[in-house]
């Protein structure tokens, strides 16, 4: 398998997806990590992270969940999907080892 | 979208509906759901117009031609198809761009001279635009007008703006038309002392009506504070350099140290494009009678002819049935004159471009130049454009090939036309942000030429549109020949070699070049005319040196009233050889008895000009 790397962004919006339950589409992304980060976050780059993650094969979606306050027009809902998962664990176990690296005295 | 409520909350109709033109249907319902979504939280946290804009701006990012966009990846996703049209369209670009960066010379000379011509044809825009808008600033524009007289001297009629007092109140008692009257002084140098400081002001002394009369824009004090004979009117630039950032409101300013006046009103600084741009201080006509004996005199005298009179007409009354009435209205009195006056009103609308008289008619005036100007403008233009066009289709013909095999691979002619029109649209496109970039460079140069104070319109649509607009009609003219031509060859014919194209058809591009080098040679032959012409009256011999001559006007009773200790001192620096007093040099119609005495001094240096205000002040 071709060996995927996730920039910081795509990173942050593949981790919210999956804290998101199946609920996750791109206003509800951007709302999310903008309030947890406090960082102002562009929708359209969000859409972009969403697309290339999919394109990655990352994340899987599917139409659903039409409101009315979208002017009744369906979401994309996304899910993250075995492969997601797998490089989420990944990088993480990465971080950590690397955070037992670090010296205590600091 | 139903109700209007629903749709004050959402982003305008038409990018909706340009992401439902771009994207596939699924695609689109989705992306406008979340802005739609989003948008009433951006319009809630920033307000309307940045709610728009913001949504504007993911547009663009998502859809637009940047690296990173939808577009660019949107054959690999299926959840994001792009539609046909626009798929199309982001490969004609991307077809022009590689030609153009393929062929670098001749993209260089194309654009550079197409941008030369636009970036001309802009600045000779700018200048008639300020010409033409003279005097605009005074909304009244329409209705103001200043009281001129002819005056017969051996055999010649010549016009002046000078005119006798007591004809100010004639005009204000018998023409019902009239609407306002105002006498002025003309502009005086005079100067301004406030505790230690001493400035130098041009000011004008004027009857109350004359504020209104020229719309003055206050920014402190109001517009009929000259009613009092004690007030002064000051620009918002002479109040910076006189008080700083302090209020100048009622504060005491001694005037040609003669009399003391308060500050009652700061107006904003009148444009550079007006007839009284140069007026730092307005104050009382009543206060200049008291303080100018000669002026009292000829306040009832009908033949010192002084001062000025500005006249405002009622709305739709006319300024030639009142001239025809006034005319005669000296020659009618006792003792007429020899130099048979006759009075008429000069509009403002001509004030700046149509003020030429020969013999007592109307002779135009630089509204001539503003038309020559528009049309060397319009022939640089043309050119520039005749140019492109020749370019490309000499190297349009090198593409046949290119057509032959894309017609042979199954593109269809609409296809080809889309192309050819692109390329030209996008040089066209380059050619314009150049140009700007040249008229911003340059402007600066050509204000100091002109003696203006152009700036580019940055936020005007008006300009903007018009300059696009002219750069697409360039385009698509210049792309027009081959776009139609070249993709109606026959692609057996072109492959096959040895094609050439009939004589017929080369006849408008002959035509061009022909055309083109004529104006271009006009041109050329114009300029050194009048390079020749500039050089002569340079060189021209004076009859005197003028180097090391300096000019000093004596506008306060401290200067002309001490001239000769003045002399003494500034024989007694050494570095002044000679030095004399001299009246005013007038082309006025008659010289008042109290004009300030300048003196003008020969042999002079820079560094002793700098320390005089210091020794004299």
């Amino acid at each position: 398998m071709k060996k995927n790397y996730l920039g910081e962004f795509e990173e942050l919006v593949l981790l919210t997806v999956a804290t998101m339950n199946g609920e996750a589409y791109g206003a509800a992304i951007a709302g999310d990590i903008e309030t947890r980060t406090g960082r102002s976050v562009q929708l359209s780059a969000v859409h972009i992270a969403l697309y290339r993650l999919e394109e990655k094969k990352l994340l899987h979606s599917r139409l659903g969940g039409a409101t009315n306050e979208r002017g009744g027009r369906r979401k994309r809902l996304f899910t993250v999907s075995a492969a997601g998962m797998r490089m989420l664990h990944e990088i993480r176990s990465v971080r950590e080892q690397l955070w037992q690296l670090i010296p205590k005295t600091i | 979208m139903k109700s209007k409520n629903g749709r004050n909350g959402q982003p305008p109709a038409w990018m909706i509906r340009f992401i439902e033109w771009r994207l596939n249907e699924q695609a689109a319902e989705v992306l406008t759901g979340d802005l739609i979504e989003s948008y009433r939280d951006w319009k809630k946290r920033h307000g309307n117009w940045s709610a728009k804009l913001k949504c504007f701006f993911q547009i663009i990012r998502l859809l637009g031609p940047l690296p990173g966009s939808m577009t660019r990846i949107s054959d690999r996703s299926a959840s994001y198809t792009i539609s046909k049209p626009a798929n199309m369209l982001s490969s004609y670009w991307k077809l022009a761009w590689r030609h153009l960066v393929r062929s670098g010379t001749y993209s260089l000379i194309n654009i550079g001279g197409l941008a030369v011509g636009i970036a001309m044809a802009i600045v000779i825009g700018l200048w008639i635009w300020d010409e033409l808008s003279f005097d605009h600033y005074h909304t009244n524009y329409e209705r103001v007008g200043q009281v001129y007289q002819f005056v017969s001297f051996d055999d010649k009629i010549a016009p002046y703006n000078s005119v006798p007092v007591p004809l100010a109140a004639r005009l204000k008692r018998d023409y019902p038309e009239v609407e306002k009257v105002a006498l002025t002084s003309y502009l005086r140098s005079t100067t301004l002392v406030i505790g230690e400081k001493k400035i130098s002001a041009e000011a004008l002394f004027v009857e109350p009506p004359f504020v209104t009369m020229m719309t003055l824009r206050m920014k402190e004090g109001s517009m009929d504070a000259l009613k009092d004979d004690k007030a002064m009117l000051i620009s918002e630039s002479m109040s910076k350099r006189l008080f700083g950032t302090s209020s100048p409101i009622n504060q005491l300013v001694r005037i040609n140290n003669k009399a003391d006046l308060v500050v009652k009103a700061v107006y904003e600084d009148i444009p550079e494009n007006s007839s009284f741009a140069k007026t730092d201080v307005l104050a009382s006509w009543n206060f200049f009678v008291t303080i100018n004996p000669g002026t009292q005199r000829a306040l009832t005298e009908w033949d010192e002819n002084s001062y000025q009179i500005f006249v405002q007409l009622k709305p739709g009354a006319d300024f030639a049935p009142l001239s025809t009435k006034i005319k005669d209205t000296r020659m009618k009195l006792e003792n007429p004159p020899p130099y048979k006056p006759q009075f008429f009103i000069h509009p403002m609308k001509q004030w700046h471009l149509n003020s030429d008289f020969v013999n007592g008619v109307a002779k135009g005036g630089p509204a001539q130049m503003v038309r020559m100007f528009g049309l060397a403008g319009v022939f640089i233009l043309l050119l520039a454009c005749i140019n492109f066009m020749n370019l490309s289709t000499a190297r349009s013909e090198k593409r046949m090939k290119e057509v032959g095999i894309r017609k042979t691979l199954g593109s269809p002619r609409k296809q080809l036309i889309s192309q050819f029109l692109t390329e030209s649209i996008l040089i066209s496109l380059i050619a314009l942000i150049v140009s700007i970039t040249l008229v911003q460079c340059s402007i600066s140069f050509f204000n100091s030429i002109a003696d203006k104070q152009m700036r580019i319109p940055w936020f005007n649509p008006v300009f903007w549109m018009a300059l696009l607009g002219f750069t697409l009609l360039t385009g698509c003219i210049a792309g027009s020949y081959p776009a139609f031509f070249l993709s109606s060859f026959q692609p057996v014919k072109v492959l096959k070699g040895g094609f050439r194209s009939s004589s017929l058809s080369a006849l408008p591009r002959k035509i061009l070049v022909v055309f083109q080098f004529s104006v271009s040679v006009a041109l050329i032959i114009g300029t050194l005319v009048v390079m020749r012409q500039i050089g002569y009256a340079k060189d021209r011999p004076l009859g005197y040196d003028n180097n090391g001559l300096i000019d000093l006007p004596m506008n306060t009773p401290d200067l002309y009233g001490h001239y000769d200790e003045i002399r003494q001192e500034l024989l007694n620096t050494g570095v002044v050889r000679r030095l004399r007093r001299r009246l005013e040099k007038s082309n006025r119609f008659s010289i008042p008895s109290t004009l300030p005495l300048p003196f003008s001094i020969d042999s002079w240096t820079r560094n002793t000009r700098k320390n005089l205000p210091a020794r004299y002040a």
